[in-house]
């Protein structure tokens, strides 16, 4: 019987806990765990909620929370007890003590309500046949239009009750048979589902699988059919799939029964491991002490952790994690916001996990509109989100969020098969798989990565210098017109040389910038931007990262905040750090103006290999730096994950113009705030004390107090061929990158020309040192903000200032070689 | 002290006033970091902005 059932004063042994998900565990960690007495202290005056005590304290629950638990009441313990004392007349009247109603509640969870549930014709039913051989009652069930078996059969002193699904595609509400699956699921919640795959055709079979996780239900795979995979020449990593899908799979030919012992090895440990362990996948002691106490006595030729599947590290502890199939960004976030609002009604949690609920609401399913939604008080609300969010899907991905989800759900499995499944008969036909059996080739991979990014700086060079000249000249006019209007004297000075020659030195450089984030934005809205982290992911892998790492990596050349933010898709903490390390060797586009500046003046003929050259460098020392930190730094185990790998899809105009867009107008507010700030602090510390007293620019220059501290950390500097006006850009360009180009514009400003795209005719220095300074900057301490983020996701002030210190340590070290190493050459 | 001079030492003043503010926010975790992007955080839903 359930908790809710139970009336005052009388108590009950906990059986099991039904449910799945958040709900399911909060409350088994509420101390609603089997075995353990439950009694009822007082109903409220309408019967909700429910005061409890467990374990020497008292609890409320809802009536709706305690109708998922299954108990044995004393009642119901006596009327066994009866059964078996046939000859006793007065039987009903025994008493039964705590102990009986224990080992009779330990009896009956031993029956295990298991439910069969795959793709038609995918051998279902064969596994429902053999597993349940010696079955003692086959029964039907009519649905609408479709049956169900149930059958019965006892392995390893468990009884297991098995339901023959119907075989569907997916869980959609479609067709009878699916909404016949998806019902029995939710409302006779089996303790465990066999997801029974046909191994020759997975990818079509494991979209089911997605649907079945996103629905959060305790769940093993069998990959069924497994010889006709292994005849066929391909090969299946088993293991880790199961550790990418976050659910144990387990081979298994119906046809001999060959795998079938090991399946339900497997479903028994789940179906007592998710009591045992906690949220964090602790193993909670008092639970597994009892278990294997009674698996000891009731099991006598079993010896706990003798089983094949154990050997092989088969343990749930090592399969059982709860994954969320990633959609996207902009699915994500319609997903989150329906899922939000479906949330506000808690009750709902008990029986549905949420994120299903509002996957299925995208995908405009009726059924769960009419059954579920309609019925909750919010339902109006909720009903108008999904509709402005699929509206919204719809304008940004140019598809409706059904499509959008469908083909979400085939890219992760594309990426989870990619990495585990070796097709050895491609079906080449598709697009897709042509393309990326182009690009993401073993060897054809890395030149094709590069000649994109080659074009990517090529067009930022190429294309920016137009609207490039046109603000150029747009300064120069603002330039003399403020020196035509205002009178001589520091104001003039601080307009002139400070704010123009600060801010205006950065802003000529937007348009670069805009194309060098219209070319991210393609590269992400397409696909390419998966492949590219699914080639480096060998590399990734040997220097201790995933492939996946390399998404943060990549943003990083846009921005390293949000890529450090990005880094939070990866799931173990070890990769996670390491990735927040190495982004700021991924040279962020505020740095861009110092090499356009530097290299256009000392390298016009090479310009966009040069600065291939740069960011290539700066990828290489994150590599080098991501085995060493992985290696002797950062410790800890890895999680395996998947790496999506989306359809291709072509970037909509809207999507990559928004994107563009919003940079352009950060890039904007930044010149009109902390770049025009501390370029007037710095011109101010550059122009005093005593301005009028010298008779040069330069004298006066060296005796400011910036001229004081430039002089001051000269000596660090000058073995690296920087002179002291270089090392306050460096300094500055702590704040910001984009600082150092508008402190070189203030400091090298003079009379006659105020632009700093001449800037670089000022700058007194060889090829080799303007080399050296793309290297300083590249590699050296990344801005605050930075710092800050690293702080904010690593939640250590430690790994931030580690960061900060190595990074300058690492630039300096770098600088100095190439510089005193070139210094030989040239 | 000329006029010019004084109006340079107000906006010094303001500005140094305003780094401060900045650097203080950042540090107390008070302010989130300036973010240049849109791109990255969109692309993995970990925008804090919408």
């Amino acid at each position: 019987m359930k908790l809710s059932e139970l009336k005052t004063g009388e108590k009950g042994v906990i059986v099991k806990v039904l449910g799945h998900g958040g709900f399911r565990r909060r409350i088994i960690e509420m101390g609603f765990i089997k075995g353990k007495t439950v009694e009822v202290i007082l109903n409220a005056p309408l019967k909700d909620p429910i005061k409890y005590k467990i374990m020497g304290y008292e609890i409320s629950l809802r009536r709706q929370e305690a109708e998922m638990i299954e108990i044995i009441s004393e009642e119901e313990a006596r009327k066994t007890n009866s059964d078996i004392s046939l000859y006793d007349p007065i039987s009903e009247n025994i008493p039964v003590t705590e102990e009986q109603m224990k080992a009779l509640a330990q009896g009956k969870r031993r029956t295990i309500n298991v439910a069969l549930v795959g793709n038609p014709n995918c051998g279902k039913t064969s596994l429902f046949n053999i597993a349940s051989g010696s079955h003692e009652h086959v029964g039907n069930y009519s649905g609408v239009t479709v049956d169900a078996k149930e059958g019965f059969f006892d392995f390893q002193g468990y009884h297991f009750k098995l339901i023959d699904l119907p075989g569907t595609y997916s869980l959609s509400a479609y067709s009878p048979e699916e909404l016949y699956v998806r019902k029995h699921i939710i409302e006779e919640t089996p303790d465990v589902i066999i997801n029974v795959i046909d191994s020759g055709n997975i990818e079509r079979n494991l979209y089911l699988t997605t649907q079945l996780i996103d629905m959060n239900v305790r769940m093993v795979i069998a990959l069924n059919m497994y010889d006709a995979l292994q005849s066929s020449g391909n090969t299946l990593d088993i293991k880790k799939l199961s550790q990418l899908l976050g659910v144990p799979a387990v081979p298994t030919i119906s046809r001999t029964g060959e795998g079938i012992d090991e399946l339900f090895h497997v479903i028994i440990g789940l179906y007592e491991g998710a009591d045992f362990m906690g949220q964090k996948e602790e193993i909670q002691n008092e639970a597994l002490q009892e278990y294997r106490k009674w698996h000891d006595a009731y099991v006598p030729d079993h010896k706990y952790g003798s089983h094949k599947e154990e050997e092989n590290d088969f343990t749930p502890k090592n399969f059982i994690r709860h994954i969320h199939i990633n959609h996207g960004p902009e699915l994500e976030r319609s997903i989150e916001a329906v899922k939000k609002e479906i949330g506000k009604i808690e009750n709902i949690r008990h029986k549905y996990s949420t994120r299903f609920l509002a996957i299925k609401m995208l995908e405009n399913d009726k059924d769960i509109e009419r059954r579920i939604i309609s019925d909750m008080p919010n339902a109006d609300t909720i009903i108008d989100i999904r509709n402005k969010e699929a509206e919204r899907i719809k304008t940004v991905l140019n598809e409706d969020s059904e499509q959008a989800i469908t083909d979400a759900k085939y890219g992760f499995i594309s990426g989870a098969l990619k990495e585990t499944y070796t097709d050895n008969n491609q079906n080449t036909e598709m697009f897709t798989r042509i393309v990326d059996s182009i690009v993401t080739h073993r060897i054809w991979g890395f030149p094709i990565f590069f000649v994109f990014l080659y074009i990517m700086f090529e067009g930022t060079f190429v294309i920016g210098d137009y609207p490039m000249q046109a603000i150029e000249w747009l300064v120069g006019m603002i330039a003399q017109t403020a020196e035509s209007f205002i009178p001589a004297g520091p104001l003039k000075d601080l307009v002139i040389d400070g704010i123009i020659g600060g801010v205006g030195g950065v802003i000529v450089f937007l348009p670069n910038i805009l194309i060098l984030y219209t070319f991210i934005s393609i590269m992400e809205d397409s696909g390419y931007m998966a492949r590219a982290a699914f080639i480096m992911d060998k590399i990734m892998h040997k220097m201790g990262l995933h492939g996946k790492s390399f998404i943060p990596l990549i943003m990083g050349f846009g921005c390293n905040v949000p890529a450090i933010m990005g880094s939070r898709i990866i799931e173990s903490r070890k990769s996670r750090l390491v990735t927040m390390l190495i982004t700021p060797l991924m040279s962020c586009s505020a740095r861009l103006p110092i090499y356009l500046i530097l290299i256009g003046a000392f390298f016009p003929s090479h310009a966009s290999l040069v600065l291939l050259g740069i960011y290539s460098i700066g990828i290489l020392l994150a590599i080098i730096m991501a085995r060493v930190l992985s290696k002797f730094i950062v410790k800890g185990d890895d999680t395996p994950f998947v790496m999506e790998l989306p359809p291709y899809r072509m970037p909509t105009a809207k999507s990559v113009l928004r994107h563009t867009w919003e940079k352009g107008v950060q890039y904007l507010k930044k010149m009109g705030g902390i770049i025009m700030v501390a370029s007037i602090i710095i011109w101010f510390l550059g122009y005093y004390p005593n301005h009028e007293q010298y008779s040069t620019q330069a004298e006066q220059q060296e005796n400011s107090y910036i001229g004081q501290i430039g002089k001051a950390i000269e000596p660090v500097i000058e073995p690296l061929g920087f002179d002291w006006k270089m090392g306050i850009g460096i300094l500055s360009g702590v704040g910001a990158k984009e600082l150092v180009v508008s402190t070189l514009g203030v400091l090298y400003a003079d009379d006659e020309e105020v632009d700093s795209a001449n800037l670089a005719e000022r700058l007194n220095i060889t090829p080799l040192v303007a080399f050296c300074y793309m290297l300083f900057t590249l590699i050296y301490f990344p801005c605050v903000a930075t710092i800050v983020a690293i702080k904010q996701e690593s939640g250590s002030w430690k790994w931030a200032l580690f960061a900060a210190t190595y990074t300058t340590v690492l630039a300096w070290i770098v600088s100095f070689l190439v510089f005193q190493i070139g210094k030989i050459f040239l | 002290m000329d006029i010019q001079t004084i109006i340079i030492y107000i906006i010094i003043t303001i500005c140094v006033a305003f780094i401060g503010l900045r650097i203080y926010k950042l540090l107390s975790g008070k302010g989130k970091p300036e973010c240049g992007s849109c791109t990255g955080c969109t692309l993995k839903d970990t925008c804090k902005k919408k």
